[in-house]
């Protein structure tokens, strides 16, 4: 009885330090993992200084990568390097110093440099990075949750379908400008209303052009299925009360993303 | 008694300075460092290097790096910045980054610092004054379609977001030229810098004005909020240092009636004495595809300082504007298939010579039959009231960019469709047009990729003078195989020229092809100076370099810097510093900086990026080695040019005191946080 009374304490008080330290990691995590695009460890080189050409290094830092916790979209496994970092507050902050940095690249080449959102200080008896790593993707998780929660509530219908017919609509712009978005007109077999009220098809307009200033909108074609987010735009005058989609993200057509819209949706 | 100015005088003199307020400079605004020969060198030869611009670590990327743009900085040629159709690679939406280079275009990184909605720009132009670096851009706002923002940045290589001047809507294409000519100024600021006083300072004046530059800054853009008269150019006086909107003003120099608007292209060249120039093309009928357009060139002879900018150029109605080409179709093929797989819209150029305003040569592509185009090059030496016929004419030829170098050669850069097969060329000629030298930078597949998106290759290209250099960008299909480059070419990204394959950051795997942007300049250096002596070595010892010319005209002393490792002082390596290579502090005391201009070079004599700061005793040029160049206890592969001045008296020994300081800083930290 004494025995299982001691381990029971043992394990209220090991679950009591690693929740804390856990706890610890959550708020740091929370606040900077969202907005930085390259999370690493590493320690301070050089202050005031930098690697690549900058005219006034004072801000500047040289880091050596010791290891990468997020890798950044903008290159590949650079630990081991020295980097440049400009740091978001230099006070406390000496040569020596070991931090696991939040960050996001502007200068990508030879060179990197990257401007610093956040920094925390390692501990090992509180946490591993192997934690680290899944806090932050627990977080990023959550954040991206919360932007397409955002995604749907700002969203006037939200519909499972596939697309029966395609026209362009004849430009009411007489000028030739090579960004003419060429709007058409889409519509939409519904087989699913996730949110809203709908008949069983609905009327979108989207950008059909193929030029750089409408690279990232969608291009529907007839046969394409998914989950369509609509809302009716106060932007484009045109099309007042219509529903316009020009952000890819408005279009789901992979069934976990659809699997998550739907579960969202009720 | 002290003699008082009189009466004469005194008007004489305040009328100098009415006249001077504007007064430009000519000689002041282009640094040539060649300058001391041309008196001597009668032999000229040039290189040219075509390098692939995207940085090793980015080998991963496909995208479509379309429309390329270039902004070399005049005052040091290493360094160069370009543009493209390139997002964001961290996937960010706030900036679009540039392309940067600090060695002259042999290496290439990414900045993200131009602002954006979506990762990207929609078109973007790029170019520095021709003194005190300051760069400017015009782009259409990634995500904001037809949002037409004028950018500066007084340092492209750092952090901070381009700063906004001008945000306005329904525009189209804004393309940037910039130059700077001397002002001058009443009172002295309050912190007078060295730059303020500049070249000219022996010739201040105890009159309270200083001499300060100013970028005349013109961006044309087809503005659809002017009705149809839409060829619209906004232009600033001086753009540099004021606050938004810098000056900047909007002129319509569209004077005649059209069909609706005037073309996208609307470019603009300026020349230092005051004149210029500005080239668009006047719709005049629509049918279908079809576009018929007036080829139409404006020009203002005070840097549209004045009431009616763009009007000193009157064509035979007298109406603003000399009518070079008309009833010529421009089509409007907003899609693949207009040439190729890139679309057909407007596709323009115009350049005034640096030397003389009076020579002016503009490029256009028209269709003058049913399919195709063709590629007029023209030329003008009576200030655009007069034209040649065609100088050059290339058949299914798009996308033309001309310059002209101080030397008086134009340069055309265009790519044209031969069948299935893009071919991207440079011509050049060094009497008017008359011959032409013309060479192939590469030759890639119209179809391989297939576009992602339009402009498939762009809607322009781009070329650039700095004193007599040519200095270029295209894009095209990067298929690493040699035969595509006759030239030859160099890549930063993976590439197998063997297995023809791109390959990615790892080298573990094939990259699939894409368009990317090719840099490429042309090098002009001195092959023969008929001379005795103009260029020597110094003599050296322990701690002195002894300076010593043995002719009274133009003397260039070399010092090798890895000779002085030897004899002068000890070059540490990088076992001292963090940094490898470290930055080296070359100090020249008991040294007149009057008497001699001290400049940095490669041994191959190409330009490197250093500093120099002035001391009590002399001055102390800073700078960091390359990796390639780095010499480990030997600095580096670099020449220390002393170039002597009329101070300088011929067999007159000039011994300066040198000494080496090595640190992990640039001077300023050097100063601040090393020698404390």
């Amino acid at each position: 009885m004494k025995t299982l009374f001691y381990l029971t304490l043992t394990a209220i008080v090991l679950c009591f330090q690693s929740c804390n330290g856990s706890k610890e990691i959550q708020s740091e995590v929370a606040v900077y993992a969202p907005i930085s695009d390259f999370i690493f460890q590493g320690s301070v080189k050089v202050l005031h200084t930098s690697t690549i050409d900058a005219i006034d290094p004072e801000a500047l830092g040289v880091v050596r990568v010791t290891n990468i916790i997020k890798k950044s979209n903008a290159f590949g496994d650079i630990t081991g390097k020295d980097i440049t970092i400009k740091f978001s507050d230099l006070r406390n902050l000496n040569e020596g110093d070991n931090y696991i940095f939040f960050s996001n690249p502007y200068f990508i080449g030879e060179e990197i440099a990257v401007v610093e959102t956040g920094r925390m200080k390692p501990d090992e008896s509180k946490y591993s990075i192997s934690e680290l790593k899944s806090e932050i993707a627990e977080t990023t998780k959550k954040f991206n949750d919360d932007k397409l929660k955002e995604r749907i509530q700002k969203s006037e219908l939200i519909v499972f379908g596939t697309i029966v017919s395609v026209n362009v609509v004849k430009s009411e712009n007489k000028l030739d400008s090579e960004h003419d978005p060429m709007w058409a007109e889409a519509e939409v077999q519904i087989d699913e209303t996730l949110k809203g009220n709908s008949d069983k098809t609905v009327l979108l307009i989207f950008p059909s052009s193929e030029d750089i200033a409408w690279v990232n909108t969608p291009k529907f074609k007839k046969g394409d299925k998914g989950v369509y987010l609509l809302r009716k735009t106060q932007i484009i005058k045109r099309w007042f009360g219509r529903f316009v989609l020009t952000d890819k993200e408005d279009f789901i057509t992979d069934k976990e993303g659809i699997d998550k819209i739907k579960s969202l949706s009720k | 008694m002290k003699k008082k100015m009189n009466i004469p005088t005194i008007v004489l003199l305040v009328l100098f300075i009415f006249a001077c307020n504007n007064l430009v400079m000519a000689q002041f605004v282009l640094v040539d460092k060649y300058k001391y020969l041309d008196r001597y060198v009668t032999l000229w030869t040039s290189s040219i290097d075509v390098i692939n611009m995207i940085p090793n670590v980015q080998s991963n990327e496909t995208n479509q790096d379309s429309e390329p743009n270039l902004a070399v900085d005049p005052t040091n040629t290493s360094n160069i910045v370009g543009s493209a159709f390139t997002p964001n690679p961290t996937g960010s939406t706030s900036t679009a980054p540039i392309f940067i280079s600090v060695d002259g275009g042999d290496t290439w990184s990414l900045n993200n610092i131009v602002p954006s909605g979506n990762g990207m720009t929609g078109d973007i132009s790029i170019k520095f004054g021709t003194s005190g670096s300051e760069l400017y851009a015009g782009i259409l706002l990634g995500g904001s379609g037809l949002r037409m923002n004028i950018l500066r940045s007084d340092d492209p290589w750092g952090t901070t977001a381009m700063e906004l001047l001008i945000d306005r809507s329904n525009v189209d294409q804004p393309y940037v030229n910039a130059i700077t000519s001397l002002g001058f100024r009443w009172k002295l600021p309050t912190t007078l810098k060295f730059e303020d006083i500049g070249l000219i300072k022996s010739y201040f004046l105890p009159i309270p004005f200083y001499f300060f530059d100013r970028d005349r800054v013109f961006v044309g853009n087809n503005d659809f909020n002017t009705g149809t008269q839409t060829a619209t150019v906004d232009h600033s006086p001086n753009a540099r240092t004021s606050p938004p909107p810098a000056g900047f003003t909007s002129s319509d120099i569209e004077d005649r009636t059209t069909n609706g608007q005037d073309r996208p292209s609307i470019r603009c060249s300026a020349n230092s004495d005051g004149t210029v120039y500005a080239l668009f093309a006047r719709t005049t009928a629509s049918s279908g595809n079809n576009r018929t357009c007036d080829v139409t060139v404006v020009r203002d002879d005070a840097f549209a300082t004045g009431t009616d900018p763009f009007s000193d150029l009157k064509g035979s109605d007298g109406t603003d504007g000399v009518l070079v080409a008309t009833g010529i179709n421009m089509p409007f093929i907003n899609a693949a298939g207009g040439l190729g797989q890139n679309r057909l819209g407007s596709h323009m150029s115009i350049c005034v010579d640096p030397n003389n305003s009076d020579e002016v040569y503009i490029s256009w592509t028209d269709r003058p039959g049913s399919s195709g185009t063709s590629l007029h090059v023209r030329r003008s030496d009576d200030r655009g009231v007069t034209w040649s016929s065609d100088i050059l004419t290339i058949t299914n030829g798009l996308n033309p960019a001309v310059a002209v170098n101080t030397s008086g050669i134009v340069g055309i850069l265009y790519q044209q469709l031969d069948g299935n097969r893009w071919e991207t060329h440079f011509q050049r000629s060094a009497n008017d047009g008359a011959t032409w030298d013309d060479k192939t930078l590469a030759d890639t597949p119209d179809n391989n990729p297939p576009p992602a998106f339009q402009p498939y290759l762009g809607d322009y290209c781009d070329l650039m003078c700095v004193g007599r250099n040519f200095y270029g960008v295209f894009s095209a299909s990067n298929i690493p195989d040699n035969n595509n480059f006759p030239l030859g070419v160099t890549y930063q990204r993976n590439a197998d020229f063997t297995a023809k394959q791109l390959r990615n950051t790892s080298n573990t795997a094939n990259v699939n092809v894409s368009i990317d942007p090719f840099f490429f300049k042309v090098e002009y250096k001195p092959g023969l100076i008929p001379c005795k002596n103009c260029i020597v070595k110094p003599f050296m010892e322990k701690n002195h370099i002894i300076l010593e010319c043995p002719e009274a005209d133009f003397c260039q002393i070399r010092d090798q810097i890895p000779e002085n490792c030897l004899v002068k002082f000890d070059c540490p390596g990088c076992e001292r510093t963090a940094l490898c290579p470290p930055y080296f502090h070359i100090y020249l005391e008991d040294f007149d900086p009057d008497a001699w201009v001290v400049e940095l070079r490669t041994l191959k004599d190409e330009p490197v990026r250093y500093e120099i700061n002035k001391t009590e005793k002399g001055l102390v040029l800073s700078f960091r080695p390359s990796k390639e160049l780095y010499l480990e206890h030997k600095i580096g592969d670099y020449d220390l040019v002393f170039n002597a001045t009329e101070k300088v008296k011929p067999n007159t020994k000039y011994k300066v005191t040198t000494r080496l300081e090595v640190s992990d800083y640039r001077f300023t930290q050097h100063q601040k946080y090393f020698l404390k």
